[in-house]
């Protein structure tokens, strides 16, 4: 137990592929038809009001077909995405094969929607993102 | 995509159709419906088969792929066929979810439509897109 009362229950260390360093989370995707999974790294955008999104690499590798297309709006202009039907993972929020939507961006994202309802330490001294349990 | 064929779309919508009928409602001589409609049987859009009460007479019908493919491939093509569809004015600010062309669903919120539909509908049918500017967007910071 810390001084705040919460306890760290995980840590993801911030990814280092472009700079500055950035929270992420990992997650595991499948496809819904097939017994496949990748487990991916998406970069936390708290300003992203869905679940999660996935790179075109991801949909590749997974060979996802999107079920449709939606106008979605960026920080500088309106953009068409194409969606996806997956198998989300993820153990520390006791998230397990659950069937959600996910946008196609140029890079994986975690939306606010996979964030909510939890409580979560930005450490800027030790560079992790962590998920606190009361 | 042929404007015609978009034309058709709204006003036959998926339903089954004969060439002369096409001639009457667009006002196009049957010589150049003849040649427009073979086209977009080549091309996928109509599909066509021989008439149970008549075989001399075809019947034709706009693909339901064919919506899907231009909703997939989004821009200028996904409007015109969400505006051929009739669909702005019931569902403009929505997502709809179509299930060969036609709506089985819409909400202003992606998530729970796409939770609903799925539960209740084979996945590889059913396809979501919005119409017009969501009212509930989806924001991307990155």
């Amino acid at each position: 137990m810390g001084d705040q009362g919460f306890h760290i229950q995980a840590c993801w260390d911030f990814g280092q592929d472009e700079r500055p360093p950035h929270p992420v989370i990992y997650v595991q995707i499948s496809p819904i038809a097939k017994q496949s999974f990748k487990r991916i790294i998406c970069k936390v955008d708290t300003g992203f009001n869905g679940v999660l999104s996935l790179s075109d690499e991801v949909v590749k590798d997974l060979g996802l077909k999107p079920y449709g297309t939606i106008l979605a709006t960026t920080a500088t202009n309106m953009v068409e995405v194409p969606i996806y039907r997956v198998l989300l993972t993820q153990e520390e929020l006791k998230i397990r094969m659950r069937h959600i939507t996910a946008l196609g961006t140029r890079r994986s994202l975690a939306g606010r929607m996979l964030l909510a309802n939890n409580q979560w330490l930005l450490d800027f001294v030790s560079n992790k993102l962590c998920l606190l349990t009361p | 995509m042929i404007n015609a064929i978009l034309t058709a779309l709204g006003v036959f919508g998926l339903r089954p159709f004969k060439a002369k009928e096409f001639a009457e409602k667009l006002g196009y001589s049957q010589g150049y419906v003849k040649n427009l409609i073979s086209k977009a049987v080549a091309s996928g859009d109509v599909v066509s088969y021989v008439s149970a009460d008549d075989k001399r007479v075809k019947i034709y019908r706009i693909n339901p792929a064919m919506i899907k493919d231009a909703i997939l491939r989004g821009g200028k093509e996904k409007e015109e066929v969400i505006e051929s569809l009739g669909l702005k004015g019931k569902h403009s600010g929505s997502y709809v979810a179509l299930l060969e062309g036609e709506v089985v669903d819409y909400d202003e919120d992606l998530y729970a439509l796409s939770d609903r539909v799925f539960a209740v509908h084979p996945a590889e049918k059913i396809f979501v897109t919005n119409v017009g500017i969501p009212r509930k967007m989806i924001t991307l910071e990155l």
